[in-house]
């Protein structure tokens, strides 16, 4: 009994259930000591272990395994590619096709668009999205609710569904038309309005928080301005802070990590966006908006085949992807607390 | 007598006012970039949309014969109604240009990388009825079936390039308000359509069982082993990684898998893949194939719902991390099974995020780029051949049955809702 209470104080566990297996197990003998260790508790724990360990490995397994063939794929030649009995792990691995892809898409050019745009995108919506759930979280004024709610109808809303009214309307904008319908506004070229395209259009909608899942930063960030101390804000008001230097001195300072947070999002998101650019911008120079065309066009033109096979371009696409996911990834590993705390630090749960 | 010290707004309207101030970027873009264009789109799926004759400037005049389409034209086939059609091969039939020594014709240009090639000139010989030719995107030219031009692109007294209506056969008003023709055509008609509807309603299945899973691993991932930090951040990587045009390294990889018996021609499912093997060994015992296909195609499934329960497992996750542990202690005192502690403690403390997750994945799983009807109605091959008008219209049919969706949804959800903080958050906010 001694050497079963010791162990309930190092482990603190409450009920001691391990220490009281472990007591009968010993005490019996014979066939009655094999009974009691399958009823106790601690086979289960140990099944449990092993049952809980294949099913994490497997499941990390099949989320990693899909870059884990984009990879295979992408180095393999095309001596490889025709060959049945390569599954994963080609006879001769190779980096030309990310050399070639590299030479053909101007790979460093692209990156430094993709990386410049989607940071100027990123911060502009951080920043609106801060000061639209600011004002949601922390004022009282009619209608607060209601903008609320539209904030949340704009995620129900599928972009697809406006995306090409949105690109008549201002490639022919005209505010005073906004809201009338003519077939003028099919004209998509000149006509009374100015048209508006590429980064300036896409720096407005992103200051103007209707960017991919705005609506989901604005969330929550309100969550998190709403569970801050009142007093500090009554605090700051009573040494004489206004409004707008309370929000900047004293609430913006300690917000900072889910601002982080917001901003890491909005960043992968833009970087890897398609479908805002080919609405506003299908012409831009950044990585994600290249991809779907470099490896048949390489295959087509360069290679000089007629049709492009499907098998080749699949080798030349694995490594645009794979360059286009890597620096991605290494962003996640030295951020990924702020990806995984996320909800945790909006205090969304209360 | 009181006086103000200050003049101007009291303190409500000015903190009011601020709270504006503070929300106009979003309201300005609400205006502007939602309201605007889904105003829009509902009015053009009440509007019928025929050949569009319109006056406008062009960047770039190029004249054309009806057979002097290149490579780089764009055609488009229209039937008699003027409604676009593509024939079964999409394309038409064309001849390479001969120069006088019987040589082909070669033109050099530049690809969208600078890479220069040189292409042969292809001449168009079978013409069909009723076509446009749309000019390297920049402007179109529409013939009728004998070969007139309907319109064309001329340049006017400002030296701008504009199109100008040759011989109007229809109407100038390219918007015929139609009613709801557009959205009974769809529902009546449009075969697609009601299979895209058929296959949207079986994702819908994703949605419990997103919602299931998420919170199963949720629970796994809060107890204490060895590499939970790594496995958290495993599960959360599909959220980075398959975002945008990342997510085609999944549909890549699957088409991988199987391209090495279809790259040879030989028989599918005869590649040398030992679990393709191994399920068509299965399939051939008699009794045992829809076992074999149920069993596969959960697993197919599976790599779907995992890709899409990243932030699901999160905020299960920042729920399950909440419940105070001396809850369970309390109960474990009072002899409750493991099992009544879930269901009395950990599922009520939970259902709130619960909530939360469902109206995520609902918008996530409904309204995103994967589910099939907004890939069947927003992409290039069939803006090119459905019309805008019915394209809105199916959307807007597919809008509102997924927001009514959302709506009923979340609101019976949120009726069963356990919340603990009701009184105390009413105290505390006030």
């Amino acid at each position: 009994m001694l050497f079963a209470k010791k162990k309930v104080e190092k482990k603190v566990n409450l009920v001691g259930a391990d220490e009281v297996d472990s007591y009968t197990i010993e005490k019996a003998k014979g066939w009655k000591a094999v009974l009691a260790f399958f009823k106790s508790k601690k086979l289960r724990k140990f099944l449990w272990a092993i049952i809980r360990g294949v099913l994490i490995i497997g499941l990390c397994w099949l989320i990693i395994y899909p870059i884990f063939v984009q990879f295979t794929t992408s180095i393999r030649t095309t001596a490889d590619v025709y060959d049945q009995t390569v599954l994963f792990i080609p006879r001769h691995p190779t980096i030309e096709n990310y050399v070639a892809m590299w030479n053909y898409v101007k790979i460093p050019k692209l990156f430094l668009g993709s990386v410049v745009s989607s940071l100027g995108l990123g911060l502009l919506q951080m920043a609106s999205c801060t000061l639209v759930a600011y004002g949601l979280a922390r004022f009282k004024f009619k209608g607060n609710g209601f903008v609320f709610f539209l904030v949340l109808a704009t995620l129900v809303v599928p972009i697809q569904l406006i995306a090409d009214t949105m690109k008549m309307r201002f490639s022919n904008f005209n505010p005073l038309t906004m809201f009338t319908i003519s077939p003028e506004i099919f004209s998509m070229k000149g006509g009374n309005g100015i048209k508006l395209a590429g980064w300036p259009i896409l720096a407005v909608m992103s200051a103007t928080c209707v960017m991919f899942k705005n609506g989901l930063f604005i969330f929550m960030l309100r969550q998190y301005f709403r569970n801050q101390p009142k007093e500090l804000e009554e605090a700051s008001y009573i040494d004489g802070a206004g409004t707008f230097r309370t929000f900047w001195q004293i609430m913006l300072p300690s917000s900072l990590p889910i601002m982080v947070t917001v901003f890491l999002f909005a960043f992968v998101w833009q970087y890897n966006d398609t479908t805002y650019l080919t609405m506003m911008y299908p012409q831009a120079e950044v990585l994600s908006m290249k991809i779907g065309s470099a490896a048949s066009g390489y295959v087509t033109h360069v290679l000089g085949q007629t049709q492009a096979p499907a098998a080749l371009t699949e080798i030349y696409s694995g490594a645009l992807l794979i360059m286009h996911i890597t620096p991605l990834i290494i962003l996640y590993l030295f951020c990924q607390r702020f990806f995984v705390e996320s909800i945790e630090r909006s205090g969304m749960v209360g | 007598m009181y006086k103000p010290r200050r003049k101007g707004l009291d303190l409500m309207t000015k903190r009011s006012l601020a709270g504006w101030l503070f929300v106009l970027p979003f309201l300005i873009g609400f205006l502007f970039f939602v309201i605007s264009p889904m105003y829009t789109s509902l009015m053009l799926s009440i509007h019928s949309q025929s050949i569009v004759y319109r006056t406008e400037p062009c960047t770039q005049y190029v004249a054309v014969n009806p057979t002097d389409a290149t490579a780089g034209y764009y055609v488009v086939q229209l039937d008699e109604n003027g409604e676009r059609v593509v024939d079964s091969l999409g394309e038409y039939i064309y001849e390479y240009e001969l120069d006088a020594d019987g040589n082909v014709v070669t033109e050099k240009v530049e690809d969208e990388f600078g890479v220069e090639l040189e292409i042969p000139v292809k001449k168009i010989t079978k013409r069909p009825e009723y076509f446009v030719l749309i000019l390297n995107n920049e402007g179109e030219k529409t013939y009728d079936k004998d070969g007139n031009v309907l319109y064309e692109m001329v340049t006017n007294e400002n030296g701008e390039t504009v199109r100008k209506v040759v011989t109007a056969t229809e109407s100038q008003d390219a918007l015929k308000y139609v009613g709801l023709d557009n959205y009974i055509k769809a529902v009546t008609k449009n075969l697609n359509f009601i299979n895209q509807a058929i296959a949207a309603a079986g994702r819908l299945i994703y949605i419990p069982a997103i919602l299931i899973f998420s919170f199963l691993i949720a629970n796994v991932l809060n107890s204490k082993f060895v590499g939970r930090t790594a496995a958290r951040a495993i599960f959360f990587m599909p959220v980075i990684t398959a975002s945008g045009i990342a997510a085609r390294v999944k549909d890549g990889s699957w088409e991988v898998a199987r391209f090495g018996s279809a790259v040879t021609g030989s028989v599918s499912g005869t590649g040398l893949d030992m679990v393709s093997t191994m399920t068509n060994l299965l399939r051939e015992i008699e009794g045992l194939s829809p076992f074999v296909d149920f069993i596969t195609s959960a697993f197919g499934e599976l790599s779907n719902i995992v890709l899409y329960s990243g932030i699901q497992i999160l905020i299960f996750l920042a729920a399950l991390q909440t419940i105070s542990p001396s809850l369970f202690e309390a109960s474990d005192v009072e002899g409750a099974s493991k099992w009544e502690a879930f269901w009395k403690i950990t599922f009520p403390m939970v259902s709130p995020m619960i909530l939360v997750a469902l109206v995520y994945t609902m918008i996530d799983v409904l309204v995103g780029s994967n589910n099939p009807m907004i890939s069947y109605l927003f992409t290039t091959t069939s803006s090119a051949t459905i019309s805008l008008s019915d394209r809105m219209a199916m959307g807007w049919m597919y809008f509102l049955v997924t927001a009514i969706l959302i709506v009923i949804v979340s609101v019976i959800t949120s009726l069963f809702v356990y919340n603990e903080n009701d009184t105390k958050v009413r105290k505390n906010r006030g």
